[in-house]
């Protein structure tokens, strides 16, 4: 009851602008990765969608020298780990990501848009409880037994909208190997909700 | 407006998927190989004239996986016949061959397999370090899987799934894969979720390794050797676009 009324306070503030400096989000979103590119039917055509986690991330923004640009890190991990069924092991992902933010708008503080471009590092790990198992077709092998995890970069373009005050709707691509033919399109679509930070715009 | 949000997020929810991925063997520590360029030679007689394509577009299937580092290349020509399935015994460290006679060289009746790996550890150090693929070519009428007797998507899935258990992975029973035992007949050769993560399990990518971007980080978890970064093509491409959006806002702002 606590947590509907907060987010009631959150949603019905005055709406305001974008971001300032000192800005401090919380928030969930959805995680979509390898879209296009791997096949999540019987067909073995490629899908839209991929591999899916829903996401905790935390998100500051810092003046970045008076240009008009935020420097703004970025933290994301999947709590919700996708799992075999039978308990043979787990996925997650965790990202770090600094990118450069601007409101929309030349200098203004009146939009509620803004937009993001920047470096990002994604981590993909793979749990395995170890053990065998019998396949349908009467064969036994064996299921991973360490974990492993790897480690990429991601270019980051991004787009957000404050739908009010403290709430900021977000999507952003984040494209791995661009020049290579391991090239991924990744997504994510976020709701964040300011923890801190100015509400009209002037900083701390 | 939220409710709308939570809907859209709850459908996406729903399409969580799962991994279940296994490894040839039954040892749970096993590795792949000891390599991230694993070069597959192929001895072409017996085999389709079009098999080197084939094998390529299979390839690059499996080379496409961003979180993965292993690369398949196609090596030299090799003159390892069939035969050496059964004995096991070529200089080779990975080979494909063709064979017109499945039963003699793999002792399994050529209407029960269409192709058939073997792969081993030979040294017993837990790294995978030599396999061999033989291609079922006898073209019998009784013999429905003959690989020429599949078309080219299912061709190419057969040497797909194959490459799969070369370089380490079982079976899996994730409907959709291409480690699923057996043929559905499927119209396009996408890698599942769980093929890659298979992949990504065996060769980790890491571009923070050694010659990556971030070069003293290092690996942490794996035995191989760190594959090529692409961190640099990043920033190359990053630099001067900020670059350029800054002075076109520094221009825009003189004006103002």
């Amino acid at each position: 009851m606590k947590a509907f009324l907060f987010l009631l306070v959150m949603l019905f503030s005055a709406q305001s602008i974008a971001i300032s400096s000192g800005d401090f989000y919380l928030g969930a979103g959805y995680l979509g990765v390898n879209n296009l590119k791997s096949t999540e039917d019987d067909s073995g055509e490629s899908t839209f969608l991929g591999e899916s986690y829903i996401s905790l991330l935390a998100q500051a923004h810092f003046d970045f020298f008076s240009t008009g640009y935020f420097i703004s890190p970025l933290f994301l991990l999947t709590p919700q780990k996708n799992e075999l069924g039978d308990g043979a092991g787990q996925t997650s992902v965790m990202r770090v990501a600094l990118n450069f933010s601007k409101n929309l708008g030349d200098f203004s503080t009146d939009s509620a848009w803004s937009w993001n471009f920047g470096l990002g590092a994604l981590f993909y790990k793979v749990e395995g409880e170890g053990g065998t198992v019998l396949i349908s077709d009467g064969n036994t092998f064996a299921r991973p037994g360490r974990t492993e995890t790897s480690k990429f970069l991601t270019l980051d373009l991004g787009l957000s909208w404050n739908i009010f005050e403290k709430v900021q709707l977000s999507t952003e691509a984040l494209v791995a190997g661009p020049f290579s033919g391991r090239r991924t399109f990744n997504f994510l679509v976020s709701l964040k909700f300011k923890i801190w930070g100015s509400s009209l715009g002037g900083g701390l | 407006m939220i409710q709308k949000l939570t809907l859209i997020l709850s459908v996406l929810l729903f399409t969580s998927m799962c991994f279940s991925f296994t490894l040839v063997g039954t040892d749970s520590d096993l590795r792949g190989f000891e390599t991230d360029e694993l070069a597959v030679n192929l001895n072409p007689t017996d085999c389709p004239s079009d098999i080197e394509d084939t094998v390529q577009e299979a390839m690059n299937s499996w080379n496409a996986v961003q979180t993965s580092a292993l690369e398949l290349v196609i090596g030299e020509t090799s003159s390892t016949s069939s035969t050496a399935f059964s004995s096991f015994s070529f200089t080779d460290d990975v080979v494909i061959t063709c064979t017109t006679d499945f039963q003699a060289s793999t002792g399994i009746a050529p209407e029960n397999a269409v192709a058939v790996v073997r792969t081993r550890d030979t040294d017993d150090d837990g790294d995978l370090d030599k396999a061999i693929m033989v291609i079922n070519m006898d073209t019998s009428s009784t013999n429905a899987f003959t690989f020429t007797k599949f078309d080219q998507v299912n061709q190419v899935r057969t040497v797909t799934h194959e490459l799969g258990h070369i370089f380490g992975l079982g079976h899996s029973d994730v409907d959709g894969s291409m480690m699923f035992p057996g043929g559905r007949g499927q119209t396009g050769t996408a890698l599942h979720q769980d093929d890659m993560d298979g992949i990504s399990y065996l060769y980790p990518r890491n571009e923070f390794g050694d010659s990556g971007v971030l070069g003293a980080c290092g690996r942490i978890n794996s035995h191989l050797t760190p594959p090529p970064s692409g961190g640099v093509n990043f920033l190359m491409f990053l630099l001067p676009l900020f670059l350029l959006i800054e002075l076109k806002t520094r221009k825009q702002f003189k004006r103002t």
